[in-house]
């Protein structure tokens, strides 16, 4: 009995202190970083910064200064985060041009490893307090080719940032080149696309509408680099049709459904389709 | 050891690792800072960004939206703040014409929004 109130005692201390600590730290005084830099926002602020990086890219067509941006946020992988927010934003049902610009971007970078380094990702990652200085360098303003400062200012060496001409997007209607149903187990119901130019180049950031009795779908060339820069696909509904065109216009691909195929042993299943679009 | 200075050790101990949880764990856990916690340099590159956007999609109430997101104040505040930082930082002339631009039609957007002016 007089074991046990000595041990009560010291938990009541314990106790007692454990809550007076946590009411300062986290209802008083809680704490609070500022002076962060992009690397260290939450996932979901790092994903507004990154969408905003992308839609600027998508319309401004600025490589060097999306690349040193994105280079802000140290993700382990650039182009992964890229691709895997661009499959959210579609998913999500967001904004066509964020989409559009993650996986342009993300082709645009598959293309080119980011060698680029800037003072800020040098920096140590620890988080400033409230009122406390912080010890990375500022940013300095970023560069363009259509700078027209660019030779009146003090050169920084540190930051070099290189502009890079974007690849357009053709106007010109695309025409369906190829059409081919195929009896691949690892294409079970697939509806793979693959964009290229005249010259046979894949191209990335293709927007591509897909629309079956009663849906609709949209989706973009680029968002797995790891198979080509221009392919794109779509998973479909074994007995349902689907019309397939790119959303600049073009051809359409119409009445797609899985091929149904058979193994030699017998058993059946539905393959995928393959469409190949092209500039005439 | 008398059982008031182990009393008033336990309670010492108990405020430490509730401060430690608070201060240190707590935010760790949270999984980083949210925008506005951003220092002027990156935050007035996020303006920037907007008024690229902005630039090409005309589209006002977007760069509202996004500007509201860094800060919770004004828009039009957030932008003038941003293009104060960027003169002083150096950006280029592009850059600040741009900024200025936006400025200009978050002015213009406040006064539609706000039932405008003779």
């Amino acid at each position: 009995m007089k074991e046990r109130g000595g041990c009560l005692f010291i938990l009541t201390g314990l106790i007692l202190g454990l809550v007076v600590g946590a009411l300062v730290s986290f209802v008083i005084s809680p704490m609070q970083y500022v002076n962060v830099s992009p690397a260290m926002l939450k996932k979901e602020d790092k994903d507004i910064y990154r969408g905003l990086i992308a839609v600027a890219y998508n319309l401004r067509g600025d490589l060097g200064r999306a690349k040193a941006r994105i280079g802000l946020l140290q993700d382990e992988n650039s182009v992964q985060s890229l691709t895997a927010q661009a499959q959210q934003t579609i998913a999500k049902g967001g904004l066509a041009q964020e989409a559009r610009g993650l996986a342009l971007l993300a082709a645009a970078m598959n293309e080119q490893p980011i060698l680029l380094e800037t003072q800020a990702e040098d920096t140590p990652t620890e988080m400033a307090v409230v009122s406390t200085p912080t010890d990375f360098p500022t940013l300095p303003p970023l560069k363009t080719e259509s700078s027209e400062t660019e030779a009146e200012q003090t050169p920084i060496p540190q930051v070099v940032f290189p502009t890079i001409e974007p690849r357009p997007i053709p106007s010109d209607p695309f025409m369906l080149k190829d059409r081919k149903s195929l009896c691949d187990l690892e294409m079970m119901n697939q509806l793979q696309v693959f964009v290229i130019d005249k010259a046979g180049k894949p191209i990335p950031g293709v927007e591509i509408i897909v629309t079956w009795q009663g849906g609709e779908d949209h989706f973009f060339t680029g968002l797995k680099p790891q198979v080509d820069l221009g392919y794109a696909d779509f998973s479909m509904v074994p007995g349902e049709l689907y019309n397939l065109r790119l959303a600049n216009g073009g051809d359409s691909a119409t009445r797609i459904s899985p091929p149904n195929c058979k193994l030699d042993s017998g058993m059946e299943y539905t393959g995928g389709v393959k469409l190949i679009f092209g500039l005439p | 050891m008398s059982r008031k200075l182990i009393f008033f050790l336990m309670i010492a101990l108990g405020l430490g690792i509730g401060l430690y949880l608070g201060w240190g764990l707590a935010p760790n856990l949270a999984g980083g800072s949210p925008l506005k916690a951003l220092r002027e340099d990156f935050k007035t590159d996020y303006v920037l960004m907007t008024a690229e956007v902005y630039d090409r999609d005309g589209d006002i109430k977007l760069a509202v939206d996004r500007l509201n997101e860094l800060e919770s104040g004004p828009a039009l505040d957030v932008a003038t703040t941003a293009i104060t930082y960027a003169r002083s930082a150096g950006y280029s002339i592009n850059d600040l014409e741009l900024m200025s631009n936006l400025i200009q039609a978050l002015q213009e957007y406040n006064t539609k929004t706000s039932g405008g002016t003779p």
